[in-house]
């Protein structure tokens, strides 16, 4: 399938609140193919709400008003039967504890082509041998015999790659990727992350990548999107972003991290970070 | 003068089919003072270290010490003062606080065995909070209204609050948000120096430990393989697994370099490697 | 740019929105839990002020035997002449209090049991689990039955027949909920502060563990009036004259086309039992802590 050109999903607007509670506030964000774009942000920013909010995956009790157009689609206000057929076809989410993404108690192999089947609507064998083309791609050492094993049988890093493995089975244009590798050993992580970063320069996904780490998005996000408090304060390309950011907000975030510009590189400078309180509120 | 803490020849071994050997002979010594940065990756044992060194789980064989005091295990019993001067700082911001019980009263807690053990001047909850960097009217909060940075300070100031020898961090940043990271381990770093206490800080993410350890020790497969100063070890890492480690970790510079992966499944030497006076 | 909205409101969620008043925790909002809670508590209340509003003397026989339904006898009359509405009414001064004192004594028995069980474990917990698992083995109203006609028939024997059947359950439960609990990092960092185990038990563990006990237990009053009512259906309960339902019930198979006999009392069961089981889903929706603050959910974005 080749890769479409120009903005694969438009948000415009996206306001969504929960029992009353304000939890984004008018978000734009747009996803190309073959480019991550990454949404930072700390704790109760909103960024996993907006992840969710793609793919209609809030909570009851939600008002969702703006758009999001999915190549003119728009997914605000579709039946939960239509987001079905767009959930894991068009648009998939990979989710941040490999341990729970996964189902304990089937096969590998069954949960890729239960995947496969639902969507794709091929035959058994067809699914099976898709499968394992998809394992191979994520690189899982020996597809076959993998097909029969179940998660608790494989490691942390190798069950998030199954995951990316049943999230692109059927080659969805579009992956949501929430703290992908928040929860793995950063060795492992650097595996998933170039896992992912080839496979938006390789088969054109359009990724957007959410995570608090700004070191993960340096590596591989091509844009940075910052939210705080429900809002995108500062977007633009990776690189003017993390180099010279044009927020304040943005500025506090990398001044606490090692390595960052303008970042701490010794015990004094965190030191100096931490008094007086700093203007965003308190100590964190 | 207190001898701080000495590890010799620990092994911890879990019973099972085939039982595991979490901890496969360990050395470590941390003295009054010092921040030990112990660092690894999941299954090296470190957690494991850190409950043998509380009396959390029996040790099968070696030996821990603490100023002379041998540490025994905890068991059913009440935890003796000579060891109540070892307290930890656990990773879970979320279950580390009992949940229905007013901050000021936890951090009361420590203040508590600190006053046992004859200590005049332990402070007040109300004090110990502006300390970690709270205010003093947040004594009367419940857990629940912080946020997971506040939490590990306000157990931090639990900890402390009962005037320590050793305080032990077990990934105590690992579920903050990494904005706050770095402030919640200088934080701990000055303060248990202050009290004069030895700091051993386990992590497994090693760009904020090496700017507040002294020493760092790398574990791996329940071994040490590599340990000296802070800076010898982080500019030239002699073990393989250690430069792995380093190379793999990914900076906030803007620049788009891609971590370097290692293979899956390689394996590393178990053959220590010591820097001279570490 | 489109809207989508949450769907319309039901009318009870109107009612609630306009009167302040009803303005409850979400969970207690629902049609369920207020069918629950007015319907015991009219029962509740039916117990406390039932000799006020009885028309008739529950005991007091009468010449008029049998009577169906009428504007004089509600409920009509039984066997011996006496008013059925006033006996319905009178049988949950009876079903009522001892169906709350034995889910009492049940979770007071069973869940010390079990925490003592789960905290301690080794052999303490191996000893207290195989007693539990010897009673549990046995048919919950067989045993009780048996028991029951050991000690002969009275309500007092009824209850204790019943909690020796009943505690088991407070006791697994309890004890699972402790074994997940005895090893959190903040019942751990106490034992490092010097708390002993039994302080810990106390102070730590059992506190978060008394609201899906509670729980449990209310979900369990219904099941102890079913059981009450089903001893002294067996004439095991309840002796006569007491207005007991199961009894009433029992009587009724006798003169089986009189329906009046056995229907009213079966519907008191079946109204109480339901809405104290309404009450216990309420109860564990509402300390669950996933359903009981959708607001809670949104901090985790």
């Amino acid at each position: 399938m080749s890769a479409p050109v120009g903005p694969v999903i438009t948000i415009t607007d996206l306001r969504v609140a929960i029992a009353g509670t304000q939890i984004l506030r008018g978000i734009d964000l747009s996803l190309t193919s073959g480019r991550i774009q990454g949404l930072a942000g700390e704790s109760g920013s909103g960024k996993t709400m907006t992840g969710l909010a793609v793919l209609g995956l809030l909570p009851p009790r939600s008002t969702v008003s703006g758009s999001i157009d999915l190549t003119g689609t728009d997914l605000v206000g579709l039946t939960p039967k239509q987001m079905n057929l767009i959930r894991g076809r068009r648009v998939s989410m990979v989710f941040q504890d490999p341990s729970t993404s996964l189902h304990p108690m089937l096969s590998v192999g069954a949960q890729l082509t239960d995947h496969i089947r639902y969507h794709l609507k091929v035959s058994r064998t067809q699914a099976r041998g898709r499968a394992i083309a998809m394992l191979a791609s994520v690189r899982i050492p020996e597809p076959e015999a993998a097909m029969k094993r179940f998660p608790h049988q494989f490691s942390g890093g190798q069950r998030q790659r199954i995951a990316i493995a049943i999230a692109l089975a059927c080659e969805p244009a579009i992956l949501i990727a929430d703290e992908p590798t928040t929860a793995l050993d950063v060795t492992v992580q650097a595996g998933v992350l170039r896992l992912l970063r080839a496979l938006a320069d390789d088969m054109g996904l359009a990724v957007l990548l959410i995570t608090h780490d700004l070191g993960v998005m340096s590596a591989i996000a091509d844009d940075v999107a910052v939210m705080r408090a429900g809002l995108i304060v500062e977007a633009g390309p990776r690189g003017d972003v993390l180099v010279t950011p044009a927020h304040d907000y943005t500025r506090s975030l990398l001044a606490s991290l090692p390595g960052a510009t303008g970042g701490v590189s010794s015990l004094e400078d965190i030191r100096a970070l931490a008094e007086p309180t700093d203007a965003i509120g308190g100590a964190r | 003068m207190s001898e701080g803490l000495r590890i010799q020849g620990l092994e911890v071994t879990y019973r099972g089919h085939p039982p595991v050997k979490a901890v496969a002979g360990v050395d470590l010594e941390v003295a009054p003072g010092e921040v030990v940065g112990l660092v690894g990756e999941s299954g090296c044992g470190k957690s494991t270290l850190a409950r043998a060194i509380c009396g959390l789980v029996a040790p099968s064989a070696g030996q821990i010490t603490f100023d002379g005091v041998a540490v025994r295990p905890l068991g059913m019993s009440r935890r003796p003062a000579d060891l109540q001067r070892i307290q930890m700082v656990f990773q879970d911001p979320y279950s580390s606080l009992h949940p229905r019980r007013r901050v000021g009263v936890q951090i009361g807690e420590g203040i508590r065995v600190a006053h046992a053990r004859g200590v005049s001047d332990a402070g007040s909850p109300a004090g110990w909070l502006q300390r970690v960097g709270l205010r003093a009217a947040d004594a009367r909060r419940y857990p629940h209204e912080f946020s997971g940075g506040q939490r590990q300070r306000i157990a931090t100031a639990r900890a402390l609050a009962a005037q320590p020898g050793l305080l032990i961090g077990d990934e105590p940043i690992s579920s903050l948000d990494a904005s706050t990271q770095s402030l919640v381990a200088a934080l701990m770093h000055d303060l248990a120096v202050a009290a004069g206490a030895g700091l051993l800080f386990i992590s497994h993410d090693l760009s904020v430990v090496r700017l507040i350890a002294d020493r760092l020790v790398v574990m791996y497969r329940g071994r040490v393989v590599e340990s000296g100063r802070t800076e010898q070890v982080w500019s030239s890492p002699q073990h393989a697994y250690t430069q792995t480690l380093l190379a793999a970790i990914p900076v906030a510079d803007g620049q788009g370099t891609l971590p370097a992966a290692p293979a899956d499944d390689v394996e590393y030497s178990l053959e220590p490697v010591l820097h001279a006076s570490g | 740019m489109t809207q989508a909205t949450a769907p319309a409101e039901l009318p009870i969620e109107s009612l609630v929105r306009r009167r302040r008043w009803l303005r409850l925790p979400p969970a207690w909002r629902t049609p369920l839990a207020v069918i629950g809670a007015t319907i015991a508590l009219a029962w509740v209340i039916i117990a406390l002020v039932g000799p006020l509003i009885w028309p008739y003397n529950p005991l007091t026989q009468s010449a008029h035997l049998l009577q169906a339904p009428s504007a004089v006898h509600w409920f009509g009359t039984d066997e011996l002449g006496r008013d059925v509405f006033s006996r319905v009414l009178a049988g949950a001064r009876v079903t009522i209090p001892l169906a709350l004192l034995l889910v009492i004594m049940s979770m007071l028995v069973g869940a010390s049991l079990g925490a003592i069980a789960g905290f301690f474990g080794r052999w303490v917990d191996e000893t207290i689990m195989r007693i539990t698992d010897l009673v549990m083995a046995f048919p919950t109203v067989i045993l009780a039955m048996v028991v029951a006609a050991a000690l002969g028939p009275s309500l007092f024997n009824a209850v204790l027949a019943a909690l020796i059947v009943s505690w088991p359950g407070y006791c697994r439960v309890t004890r699972g909920l402790v074994l997940a609990l005895r090893n959190a990092d903040y019942v751990l960092a106490n034992r490092l502060l010097g708390y002993g185990p039994w302080r810990s038990l106390r102070l730590d563990v059992l506190p978060n563990v008394v609201g899906p006990v509670l729980v449990l237990a209310s979900l369990d009053i219904g099941t102890a009036a079913l059981l009450l009512s089903g001893l002294s259906f067996l004439g095991l309960g309840a002796k006569p004259p007491t207005a007991e339902w199961g009894s009433m019930i029992s009587d009724a198979v006798q003169n089986f086309s009189d329906w009046w006999l056995g229907v009213f009392p079966g519907l008191a069961i079946v109204t109480l039992v339901m809405a104290f089981n309404f009450l216990g889903d309420t109860l564990r929706d509402a300390l669950d802590p996933r359903t009981a603050s959708i607001v809670g959910k949104a901090e985790q974005v």
